[in-house]
């Protein structure tokens, strides 16, 4: 039974943010220590998308401009404030913590692949990305996907249950019994988040780049290509194993090459050996 | 007794007395061949030496390469940190606690090589398994010319590391 959008948007309004119980605690020690740098907090926190949105929320909730980086909205926030925001992140249960394995690892291995592939499109020729923004493009358009799955658990089974009996793609059953696709969602949750512009469009139009506002057309296209990529090399989340179609337009206004294609692959294997396996549960939920 | 050197097989228990037997003299009894001095290890596996009749000690070594965000108190670094200049941060054997894993940290260190495997490590899986897997993961847009690449292209990348 699909819920009305505005029903949906208040029970957002609720939603708290969720972890892994170790990252928590080390992040709470490493603060506590009093001995350690902004940067390397910042390095924790953005391998943590849910822990990434939020503090970028909070930063933007306060500044003047955009604050799109986790590096600067740490030095915004201050360390305290970072503490007090972990404070209140709920930590993973035993069915979270399997499930938003999967969802963390395709989420760095989507930002991983943003970073391989802007060098690969010519649209970005003059103007790439900054490496950190193009992280937190691919690290948070997830983000709709990962809340349905805490906080929606019912229809979430219901969407997996139908998913593996072959009855449409993801994004139709989440709409077809949530009553709100994962971008949908996800942009309910970057607005109570409040998170700024750049990701939330991300967020939002993932799925289908090409409806995305003009001037982050680019960006939101090289997420939806990269996310395609990536989940084709196992980087798939929970029972949602499939791979969805990579719209032709969206390469061709990438201006990417698909005979460059295998030596992505190439580049992204190498560095997602180095990828953090979260909890050691990644291991035991990807497919290969 | 070296800990740090590498090496497979640990000291004979008992064997050769001391004062081996030099080059080139007569000597009763035949010398046990070298062998390199324990390192670190678990699994102790006693293992007769062929001809000797002496008792040797295997020890496999495990080690693991694990980022400092995954390491916890109580490891033991199997190797020196080292910073790119070769200048030694840590020494092999010591026993990781939080200030030290912080200390890494601000020092930009990102992996530690520890003993023992108590991360646990992505499975090896067979070819057959990784090639159903991804066709899997590919049904339901196989019939795209691109999506068709990919998959190949993937099948492929998978298979070659597998």
């Amino acid at each position: 039974m699909s819920l009305p959008l505005p029903t949906i948007a208040a029970r957002v309004i609720t939603v708290a943010g969720f972890s892994f119980s170790r990252t928590l605690d080390k992040l709470m020690k490493m603060i506590d220590s009093g001995q350690c740098s902004s940067s390397v907090v910042a390095a924790i926190v953005a391998s943590d998308p849910v822990l990434t949105a939020l503090t970028l929320g909070r930063a933007n909730a306060g500044a003047d401009g955009e604050v799109a980086q986790v590096s600067g909205a740490v030095l915004v926030l201050g360390m305290s404030t970072v503490r007090g925001m972990i404070e209140e992140v709920m930590p993973l249960a035993d069915r979270g913590v399997r499930l938003m394995a999967t969802y963390w690892s395709q989420a760095n291995a989507t930002a991983t692949m943003c970073r391989i592939l802007v060098d690969r499109c010519a649209v970005f020729a003059g103007n790439r990305p900054d490496d950190e923004v193009l992280h937190v493009a691919g690290l948070l358009h997830t983000l709709g996907d990962m809340v349905a799955a805490i906080h929606f658990t019912a229809e979430y089974d219901v969407v997996i249950q139908r998913l593996r009996r072959g009855e449409g793609p993801f994004a139709t059953l989440m709409k077809e019994e949530l009553g709100a696709d994962p971008g949908e969602l996800g942009a309910l949750v970057a607005r109570a988040w409040n998170l700024p512009p750049t990701p939330a469009a991300v967020v939002r139009h993932h799925l289908r780049p090409l409806r995305a506002p003009e001037p982050l057309i680019p960006l939101v296209s090289l997420v939806h290509v990269a996310r395609q990529l990536a989940r084709g090399c196992g980087f798939v989340a929970g029972q949602d194993i499939y791979v969805e179609p990579i719209q032709p337009e969206v390469m061709t206004l990438l201006g990417l090459n698909p005979a460059d294609l295998g030596s992505i692959l190439d580049a992204f294997f190498a560095e997602m050996d180095e990828l953090e396996v979260y909890e050691g549960l990644l291991v035991k939920t990807m497919r290969t | 007794m070296n800990l740090d050197t590498p090496g497979h097989y640990a000291h004979r228990r008992g064997g050769v007395a001391s004062g081996a037997p030099v080059m080139g003299m007569r000597c009763a009894k035949r010398p046990a061949p070298a062998r390199p001095p324990i390192r670190f290890g678990r699994c102790v596996t006693p293992e007769r030496a062929s001809g000797t009749g002496l008792a040797y000690t295997r020890v496999v070594d495990q080690e693991q390469r694990i980022l400092l965000t995954q390491a916890s108190p109580g490891m033991v670094l199997a190797r020196p940190v080292r910073l790119p200049n070769k200048v030694t941060l840590c020494p092999s054997g010591a026993t990781l606690d939080d200030a030290l894993i912080l200390r890494l940290m601000n020092r930009g260190i990102k992996r530690v090589m520890v003993l023992g495997a108590s991360v646990p490590q992505l499975p090896r899986v067979g070819v057959e398994e990784t090639m159903r897997a991804v066709r899997e993961r590919f049904s339901r847009v196989r019939d795209l010319p691109l999506m068709h690449l990919l998959e190949k292209l993937v099948e492929d990348k998978l298979v070659r590391r597998s």
